[in-house]
């Protein structure tokens, strides 16, 4: 009797959701929405024009960085390269004697 | 349908930006996905939050819409997506404030707890039943939930949930018959210890 009466107080419980109507729109939704979505898109060109100069400036100190690298290598290089020759033709120069 | 127009068209005016489309669509869906958002958040604000959310998101993305499945199926997939994972950050929110109140010395910050739910849509009488049946599905496994609110209370066939869900109708049966079995658990569970 007693396991009956919790069967179906269960079935009933569950079958509440067969009596549920759909629930109205809070007001002004429609309002909200576009009003939400013209503000991100806003942020969005805002954040497009900020992240095209961060890329320009980006590319620039790429090339910068680059650009010093290389002549302030091949400088250095050139100076070693010397010390080198001068090394090599010292210790080798008994062989001309 | 969307006033006179067939979908494809509706779709083109969307792609193309026209504020009238964006209006109608909202007109059209807002009620569906606004009650979907409650099912699943059982929150009036956090659905209301949730609700807007969506239709950004759909006018955002709606250039990667392909039309491989129908424009409601892929609202549908978007308001349940975004659902649940505010649901996951809510929990993780929950979970961290948990933590902190048991590390931190000074514990006196409210850890947050979602207040229980009475559903607006309930008839008066059933308003008790219906706060403890919400309570049990919102215990019920991400998916089991997912199906559940989408046939049961959402009214979708066994198809469109397979479609909204991305799985088979098979999974979905499977899926509906085990809910259904948790549920009847967890509210026997219920009975059992209000009983006396």
């Amino acid at each position: 009797m007693n396991m009956e009466s919790k069967e179906k107080w269960i079935e009933e419980t569950i079958d509440i959701v067969d009596a549920l109507s759909p629930v109205e729109v809070p007001e002004g939704m429609d309002a909200k929405i576009l009003a939400r979505f013209s503000m991100k898109r806003q942020r969005m060109i805002e954040m497009s024009a900020i992240s095209k100069w961060s890329i320009a400036a980006s590319i620039l100190l790429l090339i910068g960085i680059n650009s010093y690298s290389v002549l302030h290598y091949s400088s250095e290089k050139e100076i070693k390269t010397g010390e080198s020759n001068l090394l090599y033709t010292e210790y080798f120069s008994y062989i001309n004697q | 349908m969307i006033s006179n127009l067939n979908e494809p068209d509706f779709i083109f005016l969307l792609k193309s930006g026209d504020t009238s489309a964006y209006q109608q669509l909202i007109t059209v869906y807002k009620k569906t996905v606004y009650n979907t958002c409650l099912n699943l958040l059982q929150n009036s604000e956090d659905a209301e939050d949730i609700c807007q959310e969506v239709f950004v998101t759909v006018f955002q993305s709606i250039h990667q819409f392909k039309g491989e499945s129908k424009l409601t199926t892929w609202v549908y997939r978007i308001a349940v997506t975004k659902s649940l994972d505010y649901v996951r950050m809510k929990k993780r929110k929950k979970r961290f404030g948990f933590m902190r109140s048991i590390f931190s010395e000074e514990s006196n910050e409210p850890i947050y707890d979602r207040p229980n739910f009475i559903h607006p849509g309930v008839l008066l009488e059933n308003k008790e039943r219906t706060e403890i049946l919400f309570r049990a599905i919102d215990q019920l496994p991400e998916n089991q939930k997912t199906a559940f609110v989408l046939n049961k209370l959402e009214q979708l066939s066994y198809v469109e949930v397979a479609e909204v869900m991305e799985v088979t109708v098979s999974s979905v049966e499977s899926l509906l018959f085990r809910a259904k079995q948790n549920l009847k658990k967890i509210l026997g569970d219920y009975y059992k210890e209000n009983e006396k």
